[in-house]
């Protein structure tokens, strides 16, 4: 009987089918799982595990299941990989006055790649992204890094990309979100990103429950595309004023679709614990709340459309200009 | 005094500046463009026209600058004006007046056009007006446009369109030969590009009289005060001779005001050249009336700083400056109660724009929190204009013109006396949240919160958007008044949007509009984001016009248009007119002045042709030029009856045939319909996937009287939707007779005797604005049914479910209830 056969019969049992499909289809790749010794202690008294002949820790002789946070740090962002989804859990971004000023890069220069520090069983694929209809969505933008050649490279990484839909979203509102927080490091001295994929809830119309669905793209299916990305924007060192230890902060979760321009940036706001709630991250809980400040009493959070395309247009030079570059 | 108050400035409602000029007497000019909806905001806002004699058009003619004009001038004559001139800079405003002849014509107005080509000069006892008209192109003759036939045909058109006296018999304009007559067309392209703007000198008035003077000075009371008072000598018996001087205070002036009307960025250079040498002495303040394609860029601010600075206002009006406020305050607070008690069938209106950056932080003014903006350039504009004289152009910044006593000291820094009344804050006070508190949280209804209606409602569009719509037929009723545009109701459009699926399982979309009242663009404009809008546009496929009157087409032009902005990148995107065949000959006329291009992607078919009937009536032929020129010549000038077209009887099957193939319709057909020459009902049914077993049929009544025999019962039977009018209440049913209407009860015995599934009532009459009778009809046999509000998005599968809320209805307008009463009794009063 060939593999086909049994995966048919597979699918068939219905929620969950993907991932059987994955592991039928990569365990025959050459990864030795790592082994891993850990001991975790239990709060039941130790004679009635005794006696009871029981421990679970035993398992872990077979290998340690993770799960695993692929942490990687690339110089302009560390990026936290989520096996399951094949998407970010988030990534981390650092920008300065300093970093932005420097151009030693070149988009042109840079190209996609799949992130070969993930085993390939759990990695995100090229030909995943091939024909979804979605856009390699960087998280960590290529124009968050022009101070080196590499760094940019760095951030075509497939582990710092999520699917997401370009026109109208990734080449637009987006993108001028993501201007929004490099512009920052015009008033602020440091300005750190925390940007990530959301899976959220929907009231199902026809029985008011609430349901998490989601597409994957591949084939097989392999990529989450996420509902929601969410931006968590921390600003220290403002410019202009006393510099003290007080940080600014702002928090926007934004639908993974076309949003239009004329759409404000702070429909998009929520409070951080309402983004913890979303994200099961913890977010910023080792600094004073009274050292936080809301960065939108501070600067108008709003998205700016840079549109340079018609600025020779008289009528000496009527031959219109190119319009901005729009990114893929 | 003379108060100059913006009436219109860019919204998603009202999309130019419309100027009022006013005295102290009350005289009234209007300045800048007539945007559709502009009488909507007379309404609105309790303007009255009644001495309004002259209207100065500004800009290239387009229909986004005139749109509003045609209604508006129906709406005035209505109202007993007798006189109304409209200026413009060359003869073209012939062109578009006289394009509107199959559908505007009054009796009683003296309804004039005025060219005032470029250096000429309107003259009152208050003003001059001085007309400058400027060329995109220097090289280009923009005042000589049409040959003498042409201008001669023009004015026969525009004379015969406004006669003084009404007719004895039946009138049909497409039979008359003085109105069914070609326009001339032999412009070229670039001789339209000139764009029209105004300077206005009020006339000094003279000094007071100085009595004690006079007597000191021997003048005898009588006649000769009249003469000083006139500006003559006298010489008195003593053989003194007094001067109006000696006895009059110094004459008083008024600042001069300049339009100026920039359409788009190839203006510039040429409004520089004439404008450098331009003498400010005097000049009080500068609008400037910007199009949508004009760059807000250092080059701009250049320009107006050739104005210089002193005490010159600069008010410049462009989408990207003014607020996108919400202009019919009645029709949002009506359209947030029917959420409240529907929330899933209407959309927030949306009051998101975006601000040009460059001008805000030129000028430093403040910008709303999360607003976004557009940069049109790296570098910030730096200029040597003080911010504090430069104003975003928007409703509620009155500039007040006072006279003042000129000083000999030229040097001296002369104060103009004008000043400026901001109250623009009040309108942009307005929230959600304000609206919601005062007109909606005090009616209780079950389960309202703000969160609910309002909050999580923000930026979602409730049309199209679950994946179980994408499914369904859905109906936005855009409009759903009749005759004229009021507070509560625009005038008719629905929107009917039928999926279809296609053999990969996968939807698309088929919309299409009946009928397209004034306006119809601005309602989907504030209902839908760009984005959505844009998706609209894209599924566009068809309008259908029932009728010529123009409360149901005068908003087609811009759909059209907004049509072409959207699909001009895809080749293959047509849009087909089902229509009367004079509104064809419009819409070429129409677009030959506008964009010929357009002209290409309109696949129009006649509504005669679709008649269920063995006989199709032939339409007149159009005098052409050539013969009118004999006939103006020959010496019996009796008017001759018009030939027919013998062809225009012969249905176009080949193009019928394509527009089944294209929008997978099954049937398409109409029926005469019992309300004016070329009036139709419809019936269409739409396949609705590919297997062709299934279809939805859907039935439009147009405006008629009830229709048994041709609609109920043979092309409408058995409809799955029935779209009637109704316009009148029950007892009104003579009323109905006599305009031809129905009222509520005739129109659902038509959908009785349909047999229909669903039906939605509409086309409702402005005397109840709110609420149409809802109690008290005859039984409805259709298995749902609704009554139609502006703005409402009905699932088809849901349709009945605005019945729960019927008892909830009354109580929501009871406050709008109490402001008609006392209107009404206002009205009776004077």
């Amino acid at each position: 009987m060939g593999s086909r056969g049994l995966l048919t019969g597979l699918l068939g049992l219905g929620t969950g089918s993907g991932l059987t499909f994955y592991l039928l289809t990569k365990l025959s790749s050459k990864q030795t799982p790592e082994l891993n010794t850990a001991t975790v202690v239990s709060n039941i008294k130790g004679e009635h595990l005794v006696s009871a002949k029981i421990n679970p820790n035993g398992f872990f002789k077979y290998g340690f299941p993770g799960p695993k946070h692929d942490l990687q740090n690339r110089g302009e962002f560390i990026s936290c990989y989520d096996r399951q989804t094949r998407n970010p859990y988030w990534v981390l971004e650092h920008m300065t006055p300093e970093s932005l000023s420097m151009r030693n890069a070149d988009r042109k220069n840079s190209y996609f790649k799949e992130d070969e520090a993930i085993p390939d069983t759990f990695r995100a694929m090229l030909k995943d992204y091939f024909r979804s209809g979605y856009d390699r969505g960087h998280l960590a933008a290529a124009a968050d890094a022009k101070f080196s050649q590499e760094a940019m490279d760095n951030t075509f990484y497939l582990t710092n990309m999520c699917p997401q839909v370009g026109q109208g979203f990734n080449r637009d509102y987006w993108a001028h979100l993501e201007f929004f927080c490099r512009d920052l490091t015009k008033k602020y001295g440091s300005v750190r990103v925390l940007t990530g994929p959301l899976y959220l809830p929907k009231k199902d119309p026809t029985d008011g429950k609430y349901r998490v669905s989601y597409e994957v793209v591949g084939n097989p299916p392999n990529i989450a595309v996420p509902t929601h990305f969410f931006k968590l924007i921390v600003t220290e060192k403002p410019l202009i004023g006393s510099n003290t230890d007080t940080i600014s902060v702002a928090a926007f979760v934004l639908p993974n679709e076309p949003i239009s321009n004329e759409t404000k940036l702070t429909d998009f706001e929520i409070p951080v614990d309402a983004l913890e709630r979303s994200t099961g991250l913890e977010l910023l809980r080792a600094y004073p709340t009274n050292k936080k400040k809301a960065l939108c009493k501070e600067v108008n959070c709003q998205i700016v459309v840079r549109d340079f395309s018609k600025k020779a247009f008289k009528s000496g030079n009527k031959q219109m200009l190119p319009t901005t570059a729009t990114k893929k | 005094m003379f108060n100059l108050i913006p009436v219109t400035h860019p919204t998603a409602d009202t999309k130019h500046p419309l100027l009022l000029l006013q005295s102290d007497q009350g005289e009234k000019y209007f300045f800048g463009k007539i945007p559709e909806g502009s009488q909507r905001v007379l309404t609105e806002n309790k303007v009255k026209i009644s001495k309004l004699e002259n209207i100065f058009i500004t800009g290239e003619l387009d229909w986004s600058s005139v749109g509003g004009l045609p209604g508006m001038i129906l709406t005035i004559a209505d109202q007993g004006k007798s006189t109304l001139s409209l200026n413009y800079g060359n003869k073209l405003i012939d062109y578009v007046v006289s394009t509107w002849r199959y559908f505007v014509f009054r009796f009683g107005i003296d309804l004039k056009t005025k060219v005032l080509t470029n250096g000429m000069s309107f003259k009152d006892k208050l003003l001059s007006v001085n007309s400058i008209v400027i060329s995109a192109q220097d090289d280009v003759d923009t005042s000589n446009i049409f040959s003498k036939t042409g201008i001669s045909a023009l004015n026969s058109i525009i004379s015969n369109m406004f006669p003084k006296l009404s007719p004895t018999t039946r009138y049909d304009p497409s039979s008359d030969p003085h109105l069914n007559l070609e326009l001339p067309r032999d412009f070229q392209r670039p001789q339209l590009k000139s764009s029209t703007s105004y300077e206005i000198n009020f006339n000094p008035i003279r000094g007071k009289f100085k009595l004690d003077e006079a007597v000191r000075l021997g003048v005898p009371k009588g006649p000769l005060f009249a003469k000083l008072t006139k500006g003559e000598s006298i010489t008195l018996e003593n053989g003194n001779i007094v001067t109006p001087e000696d006895v009059l205070e110094k004459e008083r002036q008024f600042a001069k005001v300049l339009i100026l009307d920039i359409p788009s960025d190839i203006y510039l250079d040429a409004f520089t050249k004439r404008f450098e040498a331009y003498d400010c002495n005097n000049l009080g303040a500068v609008y400037y009336f910007l199009g949508s394609d004009v760059n807000i860029n250092s080059d701009l601010i250049k320009f107006m700083e050739l104005f210089g600075n002193g005490q010159v206002q600069h008010f410049v009006s462009h989408p990207n400056l003014s607020p996108n406020t919400l202009v019919f305050l009645g029709a949002t607070l009506t359209t947030l109660k029917l959420k409240a008690l529907q929330v899933g069938n209407y959309n927030i209106p949306r009051i998101d724009n975006i601000l040009s950056k460059d001008f805000y932080d030129c000028f430093r003014k403040s910008v709303p929190d999360g607003v976004s903006m557009i940069q049109a350039q790296e570098d910030p504009i730096a200029s040597s204009l003080k911010s504090e004289n430069v104003h975003v152009y928007s409703q509620n910044k009155t500039y007040v013109v006072d006279p003042y006593t000129k000083t000999n000291d030229e040097a001296a820094n002369q104060s103009l006396n004008c000043q400026l009344q901001d109250d623009s804050q009040k309108k942009l006070n307005f929230s959600f949240q304000n609206a919601f508190n005062k007109h909606i949280k005090n009616l209780n209804f079950p389960s309202v919160t703000y969160e609910n209606v309002i909050e999580s409602e923000l930026n979602v569009n409730n049309f199209n958007n679950t994946r179980e719509k994408q499914r369904h037929v859905e109906v936005i009723t855009l409009g759903t008044g009749s005759a004229l545009p009021s507070k509560y109701r625009n005038v008719l459009s629905t929107l009917l949007k039928i999926p279809y699926i296609d053999s990969n399982n996968k939807v698309t979309n088929r919309c299409i509009l009946f009928d397209a009242g004034e306006n119809t663009v601005g309602t989907i404009n504030r209902m839908f984001s760009q984005q959505d809008v844009a998706t609209i546009f894209k599924d566009l496929k068809m309008i259908y016009l029932s009728h010529l009157h123009a409360d149901h087409h005068l908003g087609i032009i811009s759909i059209m248009n907004d049509w072409y902005k959207y699909n001009k990148d895809f080749p293959d995107s047509v849009l087909y007119i089902v229509t009367p065949w004079q509104y064809n000959k419009f819409v070429n006329e129409w677009m030959t002045l506008e964009d010929p291009e357009l002209i290409s992607r309109i696949k129009y078919i006649s509504a005669e042709h679709l008649v269920n009937d063995s006989f199709v009536r032939m339409e007149t032929k159009t005098i052409s030029l050539d013969e009118f020129t004999k006939l103006t010549e020959s010496p019996s000038k009796k008017r001759r009856k018009l030939e027919l077209d013998k062809t225009s009887s012969y249905r176009n099957v080949t193009l019928i045939r394509q527009m089944y193939k294209d929008l997978n319709i099954a049937n398409f057909q109409t029926c005469r319909a019992k309300h004016c020459d070329w009036a139709y009902s419809n019936s269409i049914s739409f396949f609705t996937d590919s297997t062709c077993n299934k279809s939805f049929k859907v039935s439009y009544s147009g405006d008629t009287r009830p229709n048994i025999e041709k609609f109920s019962k043979e092309i409408g039977y058995r409809s799955d939707l029935l779209i009637h009018e109704a316009t009148l209440d029950n007892e009104l049913v003579e009323d109905a007779i006599k305009k031809k209407h129905c009222t509520i009860n005739e129109a659902i015995n038509v959908a009785n005797e349909m047999e229909v599934e669903k039906l939605i009532l509409t086309h409702f009459s402005q005397r109840y604005p709110k609420l149409p009778q809802m109690d008290n009809n005859i039984t409805v046999k259709a298995k749902e049914y609704c009554f139609a509000f502006d703005g409402m998005i009905v699932d088809f599968e849901k349709l009945g479910e605005q019945q729960n809320v019927f008892p909830l209805l009354n109580q929501a307008f009871a406050e709008e209830k109490e402001e008609e009463k006392k209107n009404t009794d206002e009205e009776t009063s004077i």
